[in-house]
């Protein structure tokens, strides 16, 4: 061992703060804590909405569909009342060439407006 | 200690106070080796034990060598810090308030002043190679794996950090 080595071995590095270690186990336990209740809600909540979905969906499945809308207040809607989609128009063809033949030099001026 | 862990991943909170117990001393004068500043070890500390609670309590939590992980850990976090800051060496010296204090009667005060200068002006690579060794009595295989650099490294680390250290500890009266 060099002489600068046993220099080093004379000094020790400072310890950490007693309120350090508060500070990490109280946060700690907080954490593990929230982590706790906070995984015991989310499955609570998500058999909740699994079983209100499935309750819905039993119910829903016993009554037809008539009845469904007509409780809802919508319209029923049957092949009779049902609209007709909207026809598709032709599309209209505007025939360009007169147009495009009076910008080119050395060609006829535009025609009159009809 | 894998013991501790063990129950610590059961949700067992005073797991935590023994494997503080344990690793907080060692871990904390890495931090101040690395960041020459007792507030940014202290926060730098408790952000890698925070950070052991979350990765205990999932289940695909898997530490073999508790640590290990913790040293490597603690030294990603300083990094970390470091690059967030922005802080040059030379900025972070400047903010450092002592790292170290006499371990016994045949120091002077004055001396245990010219060691903890002498080490803050070492370069990084090399004070942590100085001290994993000296304090921690790692070899250099552990410190290579722990730093990722090479072994040869490693040991050029060393030598040129001791070589540093007496050149600045007899240059001063």
């Amino acid at each position: 061992m060099t002489d600068l080595e046993t220099i080093l071995r004379q000094v020790q590095f400072k310890d950490p703060p007693a309120a350090l270690r508060e500070r990490i186990l109280r946060d700690a336990r907080r954490r593990l804590r929230s982590r706790r209740t906070g995984g015991w809600t989310s499955a609570a909540l998500a058999f909740a909405i699994v079983s209100l979905v499935v309750l819905q969906n039993s119910s829903a499945a016993r009554r037809p569909e008539r009845e469904l809308r007509e409780s809802a207040g919508r319209p029923v809607v049957t092949a009779a009342t049902r609209p007709s989609p909207p026809r598709r128009q032709a599309p209209r063809i505007i025939n360009l060439a007169p147009y495009l033949s009076a910008v080119r030099p050395g060609r006829r001026p535009l025609p009159a407006t009809p | 200690m894998q013991n501790a862990l063990q129950r610590l991943q059961r949700g067992d909170a005073a797991a935590l106070a023994d494997i503080y117990d344990a690793f907080s001393r060692p871990l904390y004068r890495y931090a101040l080796t690395l960041l020459l500043r007792e507030q940014d070890a202290e926060d730098a500390l408790h952000n890698v034990f925070m950070k052991l609670v979350d990765l205990a309590r999932q289940k695909s939590c898997r530490i073999e060598n508790l640590k290990n992980y913790l040293f490597r850990a603690l030294r990603n976090e300083a990094l970390d810090m470091i690059e967030r800051r922005r802080l040059g060496e030379d900025k972070i010296r400047a903010m450092s308030n002592g790292m170290i204090r006499a371990a016994s009667e045949r120091i002077t005060p004055l001396e245990v002043a010219r060691v903890n200068e002498a080490l803050k002006r070492l370069p990084r690579e090399q004070r942590e190679v100085v001290m994993l060794k000296v304090f921690d009595e790692m070899t250099f295989a552990e410190i290579a794996q722990l730093t990722g650099a090479p072994l040869d490294t490693v040991a050029s680390r060393y030598r040129y950090g001791l070589k540093k250290l007496e050149e600045m500890l007899h240059d001063r009266p």
